[in-house]
């Protein structure tokens, strides 16, 4: 005798109702409510991209400073080694004229 | 070059929308969300193309809330040097009472306001694993990977996140 074949799949779980909104309602990773997606404002990116657009004039501004005080401090240590120089030579002729008046001094 | 605009189309209600579930204030998740794209624009020359671009940015977008949350709380206990001195309980987030959160109907802002109150109580890495899973339905591989955790790691975050609820809800219950 020929087996019956069943053409469709036999659903075991046919008639046996899940109940997922109870479940839910008992699972406490769940907040109970249906928490919706929400769109951020539509200047949000304007304002992110005003941010990236200074983000790119800082390092140029920064550039022309940092030059101009690298300048300038370069200026300063020339005009103090100059003026160390000068001070140096006019102060040399004292020192080897001077008279050691004072004990600790003797001692050299 | 990341082209800045495109990425914030693809990615940028996502990152908004971790940030709110965080954060649970408009204002606050928009400048977390400002900071994320300024990060991604910054640094986009570390990103190694290992993990996807999506998966970097929602770990940007994680990483940012939870630190903005613990700046919030450090001005709540007066800022200074005083709050560093302090035992520090910054992966507990301060339970937000003003909750403006647009995606939750009014009816339902104080059940869930309650919900996030218990979540707040959570350690960091149990609190990111539900709002990656289940608030913003992330898949736990998807999770695992922003995470930097396995799905198993995931999956087992999940299970203790829901005893410790449970022993939450029993606690104030009792009260």
């Amino acid at each position: 005798m020929k087996k019956p074949t069943s053409i469709v799949p036999v659903d075991t779980n046919f008639g046996s109702v899940i109940n997922t909104k109870s479940m839910e309602m008992n699972d406490p990773l769940h907040p109970s409510a249906h928490i919706g997606r929400v769109s951020p404002s539509p200047f949000l990116f304007t304002r992110i991209q005003a941010k990236v657009d200074a983000m790119q004039d800082v390092p140029q501004q920064i550039g022309w400073v940092s030059w101009t005080s690298i300048a300038v401090g370069l200026v300063l240590i020339l005009f103090i080694e100059v003026v160390a120089v000068r001070s140096g030579f006019s102060s040399a002729k004292v020192d080897i004229t001077k008279n050691f008046s004072s004990p600790t001094e003797q001692l050299y | 070059m990341l082209n800045l605009e495109d990425t914030y189309k693809q990615f940028g209600e996502r990152v908004f929308n971790i940030a709110l579930q965080y954060l649970r204030n408009v204002e606050d998740a928009e400048e977390v969300t400002q900071d994320v794209f300024l990060t991604v624009y910054m640094k986009q020359s570390q990103f190694e193309g290992k993990a996807q671009l999506g998966t970097w940015i929602h770990r940007i977008a994680v990483n940012k809330s939870l630190d903005f949350i613990k700046a919030r709380n450090r001005q709540k206990r007066g800022g200074g040097l005083i709050s560093y001195l302090t035992v520090t309980t910054d992966n507990v987030a301060q339970p937000n009472n003003d909750l403006n959160h647009p995606g939750v109907a009014l009816e339902h802002r104080e059940l869930v306001s309650k919900w996030f109150h218990r979540i707040d109580q959570l350690p960091e890495n149990q609190r990111t694993a539900i709002v990656l899973v289940r608030i913003e339905e992330f898949s736990p591989a998807e999770a695992a990977a922003i995470m930097n955790l396995s799905v198993k790691a995931v999956d087992s975050l999940l299970q203790r996140a829901k005893k410790n609820l449970l022993k939450i809800e029993l606690k104030n219950e009792g009260k």
